[in-house]
C-alpha cells in the first residue's frame, strides 16, 4: 500500500487515474477491484484534503550585492518605488 | 533634316564652342547637389551588395527608374541594415551626390524606414530567419502541469502581474517568486536575460519561469523581438512560457519559449491548474470508480449466474435422466418404425402370397382334371349319341336294304340268271350261248340248267 506522508499530489494524482484505467478492465478480478477501489477512494480523499488546503505564497526576488533576498510583495514595493522596475 | 543640315552649317561657319568633361562634370554636380539638398526618397531595394570596406550599396527602384544609392559604413544605422534585402520598399532621407571622378550620380543614404510591414516584423522575419532551428517544437521543454514553485519575470508595477495574481489567487497550492525587471526601454531585454541567468543558477528548483508583459506599441515591445533574448532563452533548463504583448501577433519572445499564451491572465489559467477544477474532477472519478466496479461486480454475478446454470445442465443424475429420457423416445421411435416396416412387409408378402396362389399347380391340375372330367363326359355323351344314331341309321339303312333284297322280288316271282360258273347275272340272251349252263336263282333254292336254244 502506498505512504501517503511521502506521497506528493501530482503521483497521487496520477495513481488515482491509472486506477480508473485498471478498472475499466471488465475482466479485472474481483478482490483486485475491490483493493484498486478502496486505494483510490483513499487517493481521492487525500487529494481532496490537500486542495482544500491549497494557498497561493507571493514573495519577490529582490537582487543587491550580496545577493538574493525574498521579500513580500509590499514590502517589495516599498523597496522598489523610487526606482520602478 | 533641313535643321540639322542648318545647324552642321551654322558649326562649320562658327568658331566651334565647347566644355571640357571637368568642366561639365562640375556644372552637374553643382546643378544636382545645390538644388537637392536632403531628400526623402521611396523606393524598392535592388541589387544590394556589402562592399569588403562596411559599405552598402543597392538601387532605388520604381517600375522603369532606378536611382543607385550608398549606405556608408561609417553612418550605418545598425538597426535597419542588417534587415535590408532586395524587394525591400524603403523610404531613404539622404542627400544626392554626383561622383565628377566617374560621372555617377548617387544617393547618399543616412536613414532607412521600411515601408509597409514595420521594422519589428522585419526583424522578427530575419531573426526567425537565422535561428530558424531553435524555433523548432521538437527543441521544446514540456511544461510540468503541477508546479508548485514559478517565477515571474515582468515589471513590479505593471498590469500584467496584477493579472496573473488575480487568477492565481488560492488557485493551487503554488509559490509564486516574482522577478522584478523591466519590461520595456532600452536594455530590457538585457535584464529579462539575466534573471532567466539568475533563475537557472539561484532557484534551479523552480518547475516554471513566466516572463510577461501587457500589450504596447511596437517599440514598447521592441526588447522582445531582440537576438538577446533568443540567445538568453534557448538554453533555459527550466520551461519558460511566454506572455507577452497582445493577442494577435506573437513575439520572438513568444517564438522562443517553450509555451506561449496570449495575455497574463491567460498565462495564469493555463499554466496554474485550478483546485475547483481538479475537485470536480476527483468527485467525477470516485462516481466513475463507482460505476466500473458495479459493472465488474455485476458481471462477475452475471458469470455466477452462467456457471451455476452450467452446473445444473452438468448434473449427472439430470444427464441420466435426459439420456434415458432419450432412450425412451429412441425406443418407442423404433418399436413404431419396426411396426411400420412389418405392416408394410406383410402386405407384401399377402400381395406375392395372392399372386402366388393364383399360380399355384394344383390349382392347375384341379383346373385340368375338371376339364379332363368334362371332355371326358363330353366325350362318352358324344359316343354315344353317335352310336345310337349311326345304330338307327343301320335299321333304318337294314329296313331300305331288307325292302330292297332281291329275294323279295324273287318271292313276288322273279328269277336271277347267272352264268355258270363265274357268277355274272345275265341281262341279255345275247350273252349265252347254247350248250352253257346257266344258275337259276330262285324266292326258295337254285336250278342248274342247260341252255337248249337261244332266242333273240
Amino acid at each position: 500500500m502506498i505512504k501517503y506522508e511521502s506521497l506528493n499530489f501530482e503521483e497521487a494524482l496520477k495513481r488515482i487515474e491509472q486506477i480508473l484505467k485498471q478498472l475499466e478492465n471488465k475482466e479485472l478480478d474481483l478482490e483486485e477491484a475491490i483493493n484498486l477501489y478502496e486505494e483510490g477512494l483513499k487517493l481521492i480523499h487525500f487529494c481532496e484534503e490537500k486542495l482544500k488546503n491549497a494557498r497561493t505564497r507571493i514573495e519577490v526576488i529582490l537582487k543587491d550585492k550580496e545577493g538574493f533576498k525574498l521579500e513580500s510583495l509590499d514590502r517589495a514595493y516599498e523597496i522598489l518605488k523610487d526606482g520602478p522596475k | 533634316m533641313k535643321n540639322l543640315q542648318e545647324i552642321s552649317f551654322v558649326t562649320e561657319e562658327r568658331e566651334k564652342l565647347y566644355f571640357t568633361v571637368k568642366e561639365v562634370t562640375q556644372d552637374i554636380k553643382t546643378l544636382i547637389e545645390k538644388n537637392f539638398s536632403i531628400l526623402w526618397i521611396e523606393g524598392e531595394i535592388a541589387n544590394l551588395r556589402y562592399a569588403q570596406n562596411g559599405n552598402i550599396y543597392f538601387n532605388l527602384i520604381e517600375e522603369e527608374a532606378s536611382l543607385k544609392a550608398i549606405i556608408f559604413s561609417s553612418q550605418k544605422d545598425i538597426t535597419i541594415t542588417p534587415y535590408l534585402k532586395n524587394g525591400l520598399k524603403v523610404l531613404c532621407l539622404g542627400r544626392l551626390n554626383f561622383y565628377t571622378r566617374s560621372g555617377e550620380c548617387y544617393f547618399i543614404v543616412r536613414r532607412v524606414e521600411p515601408l509597409g510591414k514595420g521594422l519589428l516584423t522585419l526583424k522578427k522575419e530575419e531573426l526567425i530567419r537565422r535561428y530558424k532551428t531553435l524555433f523548432d517544437p521538437n527543441r521544446k521543454k514540456s511544461i510540468p502541469l503541477y508546479p508548485k514553485r514559478i517565477v515571474l519575470i515582468t515589471s513590479l508595477f505593471g498590469a500584467a502581474l496584477q493579472d496573473f495574481l488575480k487568477i492565481s489567487q488560492d488557485r493551487w497550492e503554488l509559490e509564486i517568486l516574482v522577478y522584478p525587471v523591466r519590461v520595456q526601454g532600452e536594455g530590457a531585454e538585457k535584464e529579462i536575460v539575466q534573471a532567466v541567468k539568475d533563475i537557472n543558477t539561484y532557484f534551479s528548483d523552480v518547475d516554471i519561469i513566466v516572463i510577461t508583459r501587457g500589450g504596447g506599441s511596437f517599440e514598447d515591445l521592441a526588447p522582445f523581438y531582440t537576438e538577446d533574448i533568443i540567445l538568453g532563452i534557448k538554453d533555459s533548463k527550466i520551461p519558460i512560457v511566454s506572455a507577452v504583448g497582445h493577442e494577435i501577433d506573437y513575439t520572438i519572445c513568444d517564438l522562443i519559449a517553450d509555451k506561449r499564451c496570449a495575455t497574463p491572465t491567460a498565462a495564469a489559467e493555463e499554466i496554474i491548474p485550478s483546485k475547483e477544477e481538479i475537485l470536480y474532477r476527483l468527485n467525477l472519478y470516485q462516481k466513475k470508480y463507482a460505476q466500473l466496479l458495479e459493472i465488474i461486480i455485476s458481471k462477475r454475478e452475471k458469470n455466477l449466474y452462467e456457471a451455476k446454470i452450467e452446473l445444473e445442465s452438468k448434473n449427472p443424475f439430470k444427464m441420466i435422466h435426459n439420456l434415458e429420457k432419450k432412450i425412451r423416445e429412441f425406443s418407442h421411435k423404433l418399436t413404431l418404425e419396426m411396426e411400420k416396416y412389418l405392416v408394410s412387409k406383410e402386405k407384401e408378402l399377402l400381395e406375392i402370397k395372392n399372386l402366388l396362389r393364383k399360380r399355384h399347380p394344383q390349382e392347375k391340375i384341379r383346373f385340368g382334371e375338371e376339364r379332363l372330367k368334362f371332355l371326358k363326359n363330353r366325350l362318352f355323351h358324344s359316343t354315344k349319341t353317335y352310336f345310337a344314331e349311326k345304330e338307327k341309321r343301320l335299321e333304318s339303312l337294314a329296313q331300305l336294304l331288307k325292302s330292297l333284297s332281291p329275294l323279295n322280288i324273287l318271292q313276288r316271282g322273279y328269277s336271277i340268271v347267272k352264268s355258270y360258273p363265274k357268277g355274272k347275272i345275265i341281262k341279255s340272251a345275247k350273252e349265252v350261248k347254247s350248250g352253257e349252263l346257266l344258275e337259276i336263282y330262285l324266292s326258295k333254292g337254285r336250278l342248274l340248267v342247260e341252255v337248249k336254244k337261244v332266242e333273240e
